[in-house]
């Protein structure tokens, strides 16, 4: 899972669902990997209006990278706009667990796939 | 001919063997991308768009968006499918999911929604807890608020009939979706096809369907296709110019499976 979905999913339980309190889910022990692509600055630009930033910060915080950098600074900065596609697009959870900050409940990532199929009784 | 609806539960059915012999066809190959263009046709969204594809399987459909300079994340319950998937190095970032537990994304997420040939099978029952009518609204729901105020959903299905397609599309409205059908080929029994084109909110005035109407079903007639894949993309890159949008250039690589570069 690319860190862009990762800014993007929420917890999907009876309880979680739609609560903004549910997201991001923190990622603990995970192995990370990098995948080089190209560019597209247009959806560079479109994602940038749509990523949660607090929630990207605790995100990096939690795989110990911090962000050393603002959205506003990223909007004047092409090498700034090229780290952040290569945190974003190139970088992938392959093994791991992904935990809701609200109920716990535990989703596991197996090559690169989150797992977020749930037991009938959390639906 | 039987449903692979009423055999067993998708991801049963798409178990490796199914998932190798549906992705290795030449012919699905053929059909899935013209449904995804279609469906994108009616989606018409500029370059660059963030899209949602609902049982992406494989990733044939996912295949096309990514061609089309388009960015997306696909959700499946099926892991043989999504293991082929990985096989193919798709460009998709792809989700074990299954539709009828609800769209995990935070609202206002996708640009857009894809889906092909997959919704038919939230009208199964394959378990004690399914109930169809809380699945169907339950998905419908979290979609929309996944979605960009506006936002668009396209879907090609085969209802089993007139009341599941019926159902689905009510589904559909209560959760505040507006759209309709659109039926491409209706007087071919082999190659009539489904697509349900919803608005998440927003105004739906401005938005030309090409003979999409609300509440409403219409029939339409879609081109005979004896053209290759490129000459198909072509076409729609013209049509799509000619509607004063922006279309990716042309280049000897239009039309072709794009590699991840490492
Ligand atoms: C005919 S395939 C289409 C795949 C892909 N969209 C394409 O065009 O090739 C239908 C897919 O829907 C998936 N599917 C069926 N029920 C599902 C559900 N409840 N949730 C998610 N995916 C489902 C199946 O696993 C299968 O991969
Ligand atoms: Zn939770």
């Amino acid at each position: 899972m690319k860190l862009l979905t990762l800014n993007f999913v929420q917890c999907a339980t009876r309880d979680c669902a739609g609560r903004q309190d549910a997201f991001p889910l923190a990622p603990q022990n995970v192995q990370l990997a990098a995948q080089e692509t190209d560019l597209d600055p247009d959806f560079m630009a479109n994602i940038l209006a749509k990523i949660d930033w607090p929630g990207l910060e605790t995100s990096l915080n939690q795989l110990g990278r911090p962000l050393t950098f603002t959205k506003e600074q990223v909007e004047q900065d092409q090498n700034l706009l090229k780290e952040l596609h290569s945190i974003l697009i190139e970088t992938t959870i392959q093994e791991g667990e992904l935990v809701c900050p609200r109920c716990s409940h535990i989703y596991h990532v197996k090559d690169g796939i989150a797992s977020f199929l749930l037991p009938p009784h959390l639906v | 001919m039987s449903r692979p609806e009423q055999e067993a539960p998708p991801e049963i059915f798409y178990n490796d063997s199914e998932a190798s012999k549906y992705t290795g066809s030449s012919r699905i190959q053929r059909i899935q991308a013209e449904m995804t263009l279609r469906a994108l046709d009616l989606l018409s969204l500029p370059p660059s768009s963030y899209i949602l594809d609902i049982g992406c399987g494989s990733g044939l459909s996912g295949e096309i968006l990514s061609e089309e300079g388009h960015y997306w994340v696909g959700m499946d319950i099926s892991p043989s499918m999504l293991q082929i998937a990985l096989e193919r190095d798709v460009d998709g970032d792809i989700l074990l999911s299954d539709m009828g537990q609800g769209v995990p994304f935070r609202p206002g997420s996708f640009d857009a929604a894809i889906s092909i040939s997959a919704i038919q099978w939230l009208c199964n029952v394959d378990s004690s807890e399914h109930d169809p009518k809380y699945r169907l609204s339950k998905f419908f729901q979290t979609l929309f608020s996944s979605l960009k105020r506006g936002g668009r959903a396209v879907f090609q299905f085969y209802p089993a009939n007139d009341t599941q397609r019926d159902t689905i599309l009510h589904a559909a409205k209560v959760a505040g979706f507006t759209g309709g059908l659109v039926i491409d080929d209706p007087e071919s029994k082999k190659n009539k096809k489904y697509y349900m084109v919803l608005v998440a909110g927003g105004s739906p005035g401005d938005i030309n369907l090409d003979g999409v109407a609300i509440d409403n079903t219409m029939k339409q007639k879609s081109k005979k296709s004896t053209e290759s894949r490129k000459q198909y993309i072509m076409r729609k890159k013209e049509l799509m110019k000619r509607r004063g949008e922006r279309v990716a250039k042309d280049s000897k690589y239009t039309g072709r499976k794009r590699r991840t570069r490492f």
